[in-house]
């Protein structure tokens, strides 16, 4: 007789552990971030997990993980007009792409690699950003020495513990082959 | 390029995606906030409340501690008794502080009579470095609309930027897109305070259209106009702190310190009714 294994059990374990994940990120960058907070600038802490479940999980689940969590994101703490959520996509997206290419034990060497360029990224989009809202009136000397750069070492900083508790979540469902 | 267009489910969640940051903008721009938005942030804000509440214990705990080691260094032979006392002192500290702050808004609303308030306390600050904007538990179920004055007993905090069912954000006076009519109390010259780029890290703002020669000070408070329609008239904006000229040698201007400290407050008003004084 043949014998049948129902996989729902473990989807749904999986959708439960990624919404936990989303939820416990968008509280924490909206409530303990800004208390971390150096004159004003924050590390992003939602990137280096973004980047870890794509390079461990697959760009697919990368991609919708990173786009739910910056619509979550871009709704809790938002100002109504962000690309936010695009903007994770893609990374989720190129993430899963770089964990595709890398043999299962390089992951965490292309994580370690790929993670700088990531966050120059989103500090790239902060300085478009910043350039479309402010037009004329920004201070480029002031916008990087004040915001990109110390919001680029802060997320860093913040990435690799933030990469150990999202491997450790994420360990059932990490792709081995 | 040739993997991401084979893969349909990268395309059908971007296409998905596309449409929904298209569609929460626009709205955005027209002034509603969408359904997601709006379902996001009421399944979120509690969570937000509760993680709010266990940050500030664990901070107020941490704090607590390391003035209680300071003073262990320097007096061991009142140890205990230091550690005794400082629970108690603690306790009372909060209920002082506590009352001082009830009795400050019983003042305030005492003050301002024709004021219709809503209390509300701040779950949430902005969750990136482009934007400062503050979340409150107060939304559309508890009468709150967009551009509603937002004040502590201090001055004024800014006001209501979007509004959702059980959540509001307000948008800091010290904010690019902020802009207040005021005028000096001293002189009585009226200007504008407006957020800058330059400013905004700083938590300061810009009081500009001053007439020329303006008769202001470093020192001189700054209060609301009630002109614009937002804020009612007499409302405390801060003090001057700079006397500055602009590029062009040909407006001057000044750099007003807001009287509220952001990164302090946790619990606000949001003035939802007032009567407009003409004069």
């Amino acid at each position: 007789m043949k014998q049948y294994t129902s996989k729902s059990p473990n989807t749904a374990l999986k959708f439960a552990v990624y919404i936990f994940m989303l939820i416990l990120l968008t509280v924490l960058q909206t409530t303990l971030m800004p208390r971390l907070a150096i004159r004003g600038v924050m590390p992003d802490i939602v990137l280096p997990a973004v980047i870890t479940a794509a390079i461990y999980c697959g760009e697919n689940t990368g991609a919708l993980f990173g786009v739910c969590t910056g619509f979550v994101l871009e709704a809790v703490g938002g100002s109504g007009l962000s690309i936010l959520p695009l903007i994770y996509l893609a990374f989720g997206y190129i993430g899963g792409r770089v964990g595709a290419n890398a043999r299962t034990t390089a992951r965490f060497a292309a994580w370690c690699i790929s993670m700088p360029l990531f966050i120059s990224a989103k500090s790239l989009f902060t300085f478009f950003y910043y350039v479309i809202s402010y037009g004329h009136s920004v201070d480029y000397p002031l916008l990087f020495t004040g915001i990109i750069l110390p919001e680029f070492i802060y997320t860093c900083i913040a990435a690799l513990p933030v990469f150990a508790v999202t491997r450790l979540i994420l360990s059932p469902f990490i792709n081995t082959k | 390029m040739k993997n991401l267009l084979k893969n349909k489910f990268i395309l059908i969640t971007t296409v998905i995606s596309l449409i929904l940051v298209a569609t929460t903008s626009f709205l955005s721009m027209l002034g509603y906030t969408s359904y997601i938005r709006n379902a996001i942030g009421v399944a979120v804000t509690p969570i937000q409340n509760a993680a709010e509440y266990v940050f500030d214990s664990v901070g107020s705990f941490f704090s607590k501690h390391s003035d209680y080691d300071e003073i262990k260094k320097e007096n061991e032979e009142l140890k205990r008794r230091i550690k005794e006392s400082e629970e108690k002192i603690y306790q009372a500290e909060l209920a002082v502080g506590e009352n001082e702050k009830l009795k400050e808004y019983l003042g305030i609303k005492n003050e301002h009579t024709d004021f219709v308030f809503t209390d509300a306390n701040i779950t949430g600050r902005g969750d990136g470095n482009q934007y400062t904007v503050c979340t409150l538990d107060r939304g559309s179920v508890h009468g709150i609309e967009k551009g509603m004055p937002v004040i502590t007993p201090d001055g004024v905090v800014g006001c209501i930027g979007e509004v959702g069912i059980t959540w509001s954000k307000v948008i800091p006076i010290f904010e690019n897109k902020s802009n207040v009519g005021a005028f000096v109390e001293r002189s009585g010259q009226f200007g504008i305070v407006e957020g800058t780029f330059s400013l905004r890290n700083d938590r300061t703002c810009l009081l500009t259209y001053l007439p020329q020669d303006p008769d202001v000070q470093n020192g001189d408070r700054v209060l609301t106009s009630g002109e614009g329609s937002t804020y009612p008239k007499g409302l405390f904006i801060g003090t001057v702190r700079e006397i500055v000229s602009d590029e062009y040698g040909r407006q001057t201007n000044a750099v007003v310190t807001p009287a509220v400290d952001f990164s302090a407050i946790s619990h606000v008003m949001i003035i939802t009714d007032y009567e407009t004084v003409y004069e």
